[in-house]
């Protein structure tokens, strides 16, 4: 059975659906677990994690901060829960998470602007220009998280394999669909594509775990991951030893090889520029 | 069942896509014929329609001409064909000929930019770069040539009831997406839906009609049918015009009223002012 990933895009009342989807499927529904699973991961508040996926930054907090530590704890998250059951995820961020893996379907709803315009009139009583800059603010803001943690427009369609416009159907009809998608061969999980699910949960898992490090927060360390077998590169400043870094990432479960190409800078060097 | 008109965009798949779902539902694929029927009937080159709808317009071709003969035939032959609702459509822009009838599915195929390279490649021998310099001329020229059509970008995900992305699942599995979309009970002909196509097909071939006679070819002129009722309003160029009309409104079969609503101004008082 295929991981589903289901985003609202402009189409605003998800979670009903993905819920139902979930219950066809007969697979646990997620959403929120991931939010909670990645705090804890990184040890930054649920809601603070919540307003930097959804809300707009400040303009001096664009600059200050990198959102790659949350990026990792979420997709560390992510990957654990797809891996321990097929599940199907409703939130922004599913479609980004797993990137690479065959057996995710990932579906994004669209509406019309008048018809979203007519759906958060009756949910919160504003008049039409209201709710049309109502929207306008929250996808905006969605957009530049989601471009700064993932890199791509998430209304690009090319990202997502079926996309279902609500304003056309209702929604028992789109969960129907969806499930039928989910079951297509398409989607079934190959070993080839379960392997590639593995390595992208181990990577992110060393990855997550290198971050809980204070000292390591800020360095960039690409890990590559593939049957177990973790390649280690990048640059380490001094107040770091290879040794140390080593050390943490063996005491991970699911790594079984491990191999580090550090290059280390006097922090003299890195102090002075 | 619906009348399904499959859009390839760019992915290149849609003619085997089409036939296959035609050959799953017993129904008629249907693609340039359209092109052929519409010159056959309405007396425009098929060469003409052909680039109309496929390359980009000169920039002084924008200014001078007017796209909506073209747009007129194509519909009212597209309605012909389909007149008996068992139609797959993937000629190009189906979903904007055939918009607002209830049992019309409307599907768009997408597939990211590595995918088509290889597409291209596959079919001609082009470098890699050529590949993309190509697809973006294609894309940008049928862009702008839609636009000038019905105002829309064929690209705005709203349009379509569905769209699938081909780089992420295989033909078979895009077919039966299709084929479950289609049984849907949203997409079943009503008794409303019906008569909307009816008087679609009526309005635009009384449109075209109008548009291939010689004498009343330079009106601008807006027709709509009500169950056989045609109301015909607009600009002629004089007087006369006017009779001449009602006659050609009258031959059409299905036809069993005319209501005009026509003003003239003679063109050299329009040159004048």
């Amino acid at each position: 059975m295929a991981i589903v990933t289901i985003f609202g895009g402009t189409f605003g009342d998800d979670e009903e659906l993905a819920r139902n989807v979930a219950r066809k499927l007969r697979c646990p529904f997620v959403s929120r677990q991931i939010f909670v699973a990645a705090s804890e991961r990184c040890e930054v508040p649920e809601a603070k994690l919540n307003d930097i996926v959804e809300k707009e930054p400040h303009w001096w907090e664009r600059w200050q901060e990198n959102p790659r530590p949350y990026r990792i704890a979420l997709q560390a998250a992510m990957c654990e829960a797809a891996l321990a059951e097929d599940i199907v995820y409703q939130g922004h961020v599913g479609h980004g998470l797993l990137p690479g893996i065959r057996h995710v379907l990932r579906v994004l709803l669209t509406a019309p602007m008048g018809y979203r315009i007519e759906q958060v009139r009756e949910r919160q009583g504003l008049d039409a220009k209201a709710a049309r800059r109502y929207i306008d603010h929250v996808e905006k803001a969605r957009s530049r998280r989601l471009m700064a943690l993932f890199g791509t427009d998430w209304r690009d369609p090319e990202q997502y394999a079926v996309i279902l416009n609500m304003a056309q159907m209702s929604a028992v009809a789109a969960e129907n669909m969806i499930a039928h998608a989910a079951k297509l061969t398409d989607y079934q999980p190959t070993d080839e594509s379960r392997q590639a699910l593995e390595d992208l949960a181990l990577t992110a898992n060393v990855q997550a775990h290198l971050l809980t490090y204070p000292r390591l927060r800020h360095v960039n360390i690409s890990v590559r991951a593939k049957q177990g077998e973790i390649t280690l590169t990048g640059i380490l400043p001094q107040s770091v030893s290879e040794y140390e870094v080593r050390r943490m990432v063996e005491g991970i479960p699911g790594v079984k090889n491990l191999t580090s190409d550090f290059v280390s800078i006097p922090s003299r060097v890195l102090r002075y520029g | 069942m619906p009348i399904i008109t499959i859009y390839q965009g760019a992915s290149g798949v849609g003619q085997e896509l089409a036939e296959a779902v035609a050959q799953s539902l017993g129904y008629r694929c249907v693609g340039r014929e359209v092109l052929v029927e519409a010159s056959r009937r309405y007396g425009i080159p098929e060469a003409k329609l052909n680039e109309i709808v496929e390359k980009g317009p000169h920039w002084w071709e924008r200014l001078l001409q007017d796209l909506r003969p073209y747009r007129i035939a194509l519909q009212a032959t597209l309605c012909e064909l389909a007149q008996d609702g068992k139609v797959v459509y993937h000629g190009h822009i189906g979903h904007e000929l055939l918009s607002g009838i209830g049992h019309v599915l409307k599907v768009l195929l997408t597939a990211p930019m590595p995918f088509r390279i290889e597409q291209i490649r596959g079919r001609q021998t082009l470098t890699d770069t050529a590949a993309r310099h190509y697809i973006d001329e294609v894309d940008k020229a049928r862009s702008r040539r839609l636009m000038a059509m019905f105002g829309a970008d064929w690209r705005d995900p709203n349009r379509y009831d569905l769209i699938l992305n081909m780089a992420k699942m295989s033909r078979e599995g895009a077919k039966l997406v299709i084929l479950a979309a289609a049984s849907l009970a949203e997409y079943q002909p009503t008794a409303a839906s019906e008569q909307a196509f009816k008087d679609l097909a009526l309005g635009s071939r009384v449109h075209a009609t109008l548009m291939a006679s010689s004498s009343v070819r330079g009106s601008a002129l807006d027709v709509r049918a009500e169950d056989g009722h045609v109301y015909v309003k607009g600009r002629v160029d004089h007087e006369d015009l006017e009779d001449e009309v009602v006659k050609l409104v009258k031959n059409v079969p299905g036809v069993t009223r005319v209501t005009t609503n026509i003003y003239s101004i003679p063109p050299e008082a329009v040159l004048g002012a």
